[in-house]
């Protein structure tokens, strides 16, 4: 008995030491950018801990439409006589008690930007703010400022690994420890996309739409409602997990560009079928293209100086050097104004040697010497035979990054906008016998065709859920029939007689999942041409008399003749 | 009774070890740093640089893709009598043709081949783009065209000639996809069409499916720049206006992925430049996932060799 005990005291124990050891938290990749060559997974990895940092320090770039918590102002006045205070107003007007001594001010414009001060006290009668050290200069009136700022962030990522990690993963990838036991699975947020939302068919869901779900869960799912949450924690988390798909959407679409020719399959294909003999000019051929480079790749002929080389370029880009030149020449005979000497703007780097990765900006080139100048001094200095390609700055990675994060940022912005909010024009046509006959009809019309997938009795068993479908952007086909959603789960259509709606089951939230669809999935939106407003609430009150028909099914559905209204409500005054 | 209870004890031990040690790092510091919006918080200026914008010298590529090997004739995906009874008056008496690879009637073209340049040439001012809508419509219950490039900006008319619900359901990578139902208004027999202007350069063309019919497959590009062609049914193309000077073709065909993806080709002045790309029939091998195992349960000898293999 005493062993039993005592075993189950060091069992006991050991969980407890095992289980505090708390694993770091990371951010997983995507299995995109896990069959990544080693560079263009760097690029990838880089990009992201960049722009977005690691789960305990968060980098959170202002580009993206985020709440990330603190207070905003302005510089009302400086203040002449004190070096370390400044008149200021806060937008919105900040309650008494919020502001306290030992917060940072960082400021986003005027001659302190990007500088950061603690402070000392703040009289929030006056507007009067003192900082603990002097600033010089001293911010002038209009500067901007944010006080305390990611607090909202940081609170959104507590919340976050306490009630939703454990599902939906630390990087929000629908992954966590407890995903793989779940059907539905949780959502992966690294699309941008949800799938319940208020916005037209292409737009991205709301501020609003995600608290809804997060405060009254998804019925039909393993989502819970979390009512008892505050407002504000409420926020927080909506924050953070907008954070997380912006995160995940910048990995997907840096990841996707590159994958069609750096996975590793591709990589290899590519190496090999590269005509050179010798394995590092086809890796050189082929990295180049990752770098975007323009092209021209050359060895060191002798070292001039601490920043000049006298370069050869490989024979094969000769003629397109001339060719440039050329047209260079003829500009400047035009008379047109002749852009900085050709390679100025490019960037030099270096594939062999002790430099081996780093990159140099070009200031000048000299095509008759084959002089290159640098800005600055090589180090370590580069040694004879030393091979390199020109890099053209214009056109890197970095625009990339830059171009996708803008796109991503346009995408949540716009769903904000009230011109994408998915509203009836006409009020819901009260539910009568004769309407749900309309709808009913609309059901199971060609026009409408919801049967395809509905199946005639709304049970969710149309013939399309019997068809082998094929993966998006691949030949390959689903293992199983049906339908798939795009984040590759077999999503079945809804089996209308349960009653149970899982973007919730007011009429007007029927209406936005016919109008509007149900993102990534196979739920088409119709549009207002294709389904007018009254057609389409019609269709809304069949759908919901649905579960309350006496006879499940219906009669044969075959006949393109209407239902008459009568029969119809006869079948309603019989329950 | 006193082991029991201890027992019970060292087990709520055990659950509290385990929900306390286990917050996944709830508990550890995080801090927020801060990242401004974009370069212009931080200008980055560079001096002396001013682009060459100029028209210049163009000349107009013309080329065919050929089919180098044996014919090949793809069987019907669909074929009249497995198309359901209320679809068949509209989905065509004929049967659905299989468009993964449309070689040409008594020739070697291949036809619904996207040829286009990767990046628009550089300093070289772009031709303004065509307000004349590109079509794309539902018919037969197949897209026609098949496959399609437009112009970012240019709008694409989406249209629906059959008298059932279609929807188009695109997946492009950088663009905003579409998943919208194209109807047609049967008492007035007209078509609602929809219209969608891309505005967002893509790397490679991206399908167009029907959610209603699984077997309906089309192709669209679009890119920033005119540069772009779609063969036709006998394999040839053209792409007019090029800048004088050496570029790189994009050869993409939906079966084969890319045919290649740096064609070179030296544009001169005038109409004089044609090319000829053969395409051979190893690229438009398909993988269909592995082979399905064949279990033989008629013969006793594997019936046999499968009980063994289970011990």
């Amino acid at each position: 008995m005493r062993v039993r005990l005592i075993i189950s005291f060091a069992f006991a124990g050991l969980c407890g030491l095992v289980g505090c050891s708390q694993p770091e938290a990371e951010f997983a990749l995507s299995e995109h950018t896990k069959n990544l060559i080693a560079p263009a997974k760097k690029t990838v990895e880089d990009a992201l801990a960049q722009n977005f940092g690691t789960p305990n320090d968060l980098v959170a770039w202002t580009r993206f439409p985020i709440e990330y918590g603190g207070h905003a102002g302005t510089v009302r006045e400086a203040q002449s006589d004190d070096e370390t205070a400044v008149a200021v107003d806060f937008d919105p007007p900040l309650e008494d008690e919020a502001l306290q001594s030992g917060a940072t001010v960082r400021w986003l414009s005027g001659k302190q930007q990007g500088n950061t001060q603690t402070i000392a006290s703040y009289n929030p009668a006056t507007g009067f703010l003192k900082v603990s050290a002097a600033m010089d200069p001293s911010p002038g009136a209009g500067d901007s400022f944010v006080v305390g700022f990611g607090q909202t962030l940081k609170s959104g990522r507590k919340l976050y690994m306490t009630h939703c990690m454990h599902c939906h993963g630390v990087a929000g990838d629908g992954a966590g420890p407890t995903a793989k036991y779940l059907n539905p699975r949780p959502r992966d947020y690294r699309l941008g996309l949800f799938k319940f939302t208020s916005t037209a068919q292409p737009e991205r869901a709301t501020r609003a739409d995600l608290k809804r779900i997060v405060k009254q869960g998804i019925p039909g799912t393993y989502m819970p409602s979390f009512l008892l949450l505050e407002d504000d924690e409420l926020t927080a988390i909506i924050a953070y997990v907008r954070w997380l798909a912006c995160r995940g959407e910048t990995e997907k679409k840096l990841a996707a560009d590159l994958s069609g020719f750096y996975s590793k399959e591709a990589f290899t294909k590519r190496v090999e079928s590269e005509s050179e003999s010798d394995p590092d000019d086809a890796r050189l051929i082929v990295l180049q293209e990752l770098f975007q480079s323009i092209g021209y790749s050359g060895r060191v002929g002798s070292v001039q100086g601490a920043n000049r080389l006298q370069i050869t370029f490989d024979s094969e880009v000769q003629d397109v050097i001339e060719y440039e030149q050329k047209q260079l020449q003829a500009a400047i005979t035009a008379g047109e104004t002749a852009e900085a000497p050709w390679l100025a703007d490019k960037e030099l780097v270096w594939i062999t040697g002790q430099s081996t990765g780093k990159r140099l900006p070009v200031t000048a080139y000299d095509a008759v010497t084959g002089s290159l100048t640098f800005a600055t001094a090589m180090k370590p200095a580069p040694t004879i035979g030393d091979r390199f390609f020109i890099h053209d700055s214009e056109d890197s990675f970095e625009g990339f990054i830059d171009e996708t994060t803008n796109d991503i940022a346009d995408f949540w912005t716009e769903a904000e906008d009230e011109s994408v909010l998915v509203r009836p024009t006409t009020p819901r046509t009260p539910s009568s016998a004769k309407s749900i006959a309309r709808g009913r009809e609309l059901f199971l019309s060609k026009k409408v065709n919801c049967v395809q997938c509905h199946g005639p009795h709304g049970r969710g068993d149309g013939p399309m859920t019997e068809a082998f479908q094929k993966k998006p952007n691949s030949e390959e086909k689903y293992p199983e029939p049906g339908l798939f959603d795009i984040w590759g789960n077999k999503s079945k259509p809804r089996d209308l007689t349960r009653g149970l709606y899982r973007g919730g089951r007011r009429p007007l939230d029927l209406y936005r999942r016919v109008r509007a669809s149900i993102k990534g999935t196979g739920m088409p939106a119709f549009n207002a041409q294709a389904l007018p407003d009254k057609d389409l609430w019609d269709l809304v009150n069949y759908v919901m008399s649905i579960p309350f028909e006496k006879q499940a099914g219906h009669p044969a559905v075959h006949t393109q003749k209407p239902i008459k209204g009568d029969s119809n409500s006869k079948r309603e005054s019989s329950k | 009774m006193r082991t029991t209870v201890l027992g019970f004890i060292a087990l709520i031990a055990v659950t509290v070890a385990f929900v306390i040690g286990c917050g996944g790092g709830v508990s550890s510091d995080v801090s927020v740093a801060f990242k401004p919006s974009s370069l212009e918080e931080i200008p980055i200026i560079i001096p002396g640089k001013k682009k060459i914008l100029a028209t210049g010298a163009t000349g107009t590529l013309r080329g065919r893709i050929v089919f180098d090997g044996n014919r090949i004739t793809l069987a019907p995906i669909v074929t009249t009598d497995k198309i359901k009874d209320t679809e068949r008056n509209v989905c065509k008496a004929a049967s659905i043709p299989n468009e993964t690879l449309v070689v040409e009637k008594g020739g070697d073209g291949i036809a619904n081949v996207f040829v286009y340049l990767a990046k628009a040439p550089k300093k070289f001012k772009l031709p303004e783009v065509d307000s004349a809508p590109v079509s794309f419509d539902n018919k037969n219950c197949r897209f026609e065209p098949h496959a399609v490039f437009v112009r970012n900006g240019q709008p694409l008319n989406i249209t629906n000639s059959d008298t059932i619900a279609h929807n188009t359901h695109t997946y492009p990578v950088r663009n905003r996809g579409i998943s919208e139902v194209i109807n047609f208004d049967l008492e007035a027999e007209t078509n609602l069409g929809l219209t969608v202007v891309y505005n967002k350069s893509e790397k490679m063309p991206f399908r167009v499916k029907c959610d209603f019919h699984t077997w309906m497959e089309g192709y669209q590009l679009t890119l920033d720049h005119p540069f772009a062609a779609v063969t036709k049914a006998d394999g040839s193309f053209e792409i007019k206006g090029l800048p004088v000077g050496k570029h790189n073709l994009v050869i993409w065909q939906e079966r084969a992925g890319y045919i290649d993806d740096k064609y070179p080709v030296t544009i001169e002045e005038g109409d004089d430049n044609n090319i000829k790309v053969e395409v051979g029939p190893a690229k438009f091998a398909w993988f269909n996932g592995p082979e399905p195992k064949t279990i033989l349960i008629s013969s006793t000898t594997s019936l046999q060799n499968t009980t063994s293999g289970g011990e």
